[in-house]
């Protein structure tokens, strides 16, 4: 099991927890990771996993990763890679040239670190940077938002690290300890409690501080499961009533009337927006009768957690 | 950034909202006399737990009913305020409790409000009843609206 993953921050939004109470929480989609190489103590020194993901345009891929992507038989152009250091054997179970989705290891992970590159500031005074207090703006104060004492007389020279204006921002920042609100294998988002450094759109990197419990992770699949019976049942029900739409649009289309044309129009409207749906739980499906054939997806999923916990 | 990237993002949020939305809720409109079902956690009798222990365990989603019970309360007065939409949708209701007026506003969508029930709706010409707050006694009875009443769902 992987125990970092790269992701997209999308954005913030507010989630209910048990009781109903909202909280916020940060809204990211996990990238498609690819087995690259396997580095080993022999060779480099240290074992560590190497892996590739972005895909992006050929021409932006550079030489180095390139070469990699070659030799390890991978055709998508990834653009960016990175390494878990991991020992021989762990790496045992992935092959070079492997694709790792999120949903095989995100939905066992209930809490996570997540680092990124904050926004940049610029240069910032000592309120903003280092929230100090600053005195008063009337009444013969002349200080106002400046950092007024430099320090101490007695070392008769500025102590290194004394907080000072300069530039703010535009640094790694680490948040750590932030609980997992859930990861949607559905729309593959992972959603966590609390904020995360960075714009839209930025470069996180989520990982994982502690593992669900068994029992949590039963409760959750049997959950996905029913939802998703229920979700298959409502797409084919769409299916069905789309169909239906679809002969009564060609029974109009005989009768070329003006009003009936607005009407066609917009049922074609509607028919066309759930499509796109439909297209996306097909592939669930699909995803999920390939799952039901390998034989319990779940369990084979159990027992590699077994392993990881007896490390 | 494009503007197609960053409107992508935004969709992708939007979507993941829908699956926390209720299934079903009422169409709740300023001036309807509603019956909202709350629900509550309590220490269970005997169980010695303060209130934010209660509130820790009950948000973490845990069935731990010897220090946790949970019970539904009736709260019965009028909308004065509906207000944003899709997950954000809250919505004010107030009482006159011995007297004295009580306001509680939840969001519609939140696992607090279990259930609400429409008894009645009323002929309104503002979406914010403000001016209910300045009215005692019978001057807060509004005119009943006929005909097309709680029937529509959103």
């Amino acid at each position: 099991m992987l125990t970092v993953v790269p992701a997209i921050k999308l954005g913030m939004t507010s989630v209910f927890d048990g009781a109903g109470t909202t909280m916020p929480a940060t809204v990211m989609e996990p990238f498609d990771v690819f087995v690259l190489r396997k580095k080993t103590v022999e060779k480099d020194g240290y074992s560590a996993l190497v892996l590739a993901f972005e895909e992006s345009l050929p021409k932006r891929v550079n030489k180095p990763i390139s070469g990699q992507l070659a030799k390890a038989g991978i055709d998508s152009p990834l653009k960016r890679s990175f390494e878990i250091r991991m020992t021989e054997e762990e790496m045992g179970e992935f092959e070079i040239g492997d694709l790792i989705e999120p949903k095989e290891y995100l939905t066992h992970w209930g809490g996570a670190n997540v680092t990124a590159r904050s926004k940049g500031r610029g240069f910032q005074g000592v309120m903003k940077r280092y929230n100090f207090k600053g005195v008063k703006a009337t009444h013969g104060h002349t200080i106002h938002r400046k950092p007024a004492s430099g320090g101490a007389t007695d070392p008769a020279r500025q102590l290194k690290g004394s907080r000072r204006p300069g530039h703010m921002g535009n640094e790694r920042v680490t948040i750590k300890n932030l609980t997992i609100f859930e990861y949607d294998r559905r729309h593959n988002v992972i959603v966590l409690h609390g904020n995360v450094p960075g714009p839209k759109g930025g470069l996180v990197w989520i990982k994982m501080t502690r593992q669900l419990d068994e029992d949590t992770l039963d409760k959750q699949h049997k959950a996905y499961i029913e939802t998703k019976a229920e979700e298959d049942e409502a797409a084919t029900a769409q299916d069905k009533s789309s169909d239906l739409q679809e002969t009564v649009v060609s029974r109009d289309d005989g009768a070329a009337d003006t009003v009936e044309q607005t009407e066609v129009s917009e049922v074609s409207d509607d028919v066309s927006e759930p499509a796109i749906n439909d297209e996306s739980d097909v592939q669930i499906t699909q995803q999920q009768a390939a799952e039901t054939d390998s034989g319990e997806p779940y369990k084979a999923d159990s027992d590699t957690d077994g392993e990881v916990d007896r490390k | 950034m494009s503007k197609e990237r960053k409107q992508e993002w935004y969709h992708k949020v939007k979507v993941y909202e829908e699956t926390l939305l209720k299934d079903e809720v009422p169409d709740v409109k300023p001036g309807d006399l509603v019956r909202v079902h709350v629900n509550i956690y309590e220490t269970a009798p005997g169980a010695a737990a303060g209130m934010k222990k209660i509130h820790r365990i009950a948000a973490k989603g845990k069935e731990r009913k010897d220090v946790v019970v949970e019970r539904v309360q009736i709260f019965e007065g009028t909308v004065i305020r509906v207000r944003g939409k899709g997950l954000s949708k809250t919505f004010t209701v107030r009482k006159l409790s011995s007297g004295i007026g009580v306001e509680k506003t939840w969001f519609i969508h939140s696992r607090k409000v279990s259930k609400i029930d429409i008894v009645r709706r009323s002929k309104v010409r503002r979406s914010k009843l403000y001016f209910l707050r300045d009215r005692v006694g019978k001057g807060t009875i509004l005119k009943e609206k006929r005909g097309n009443t709680g029937k529509k769902q959103v």
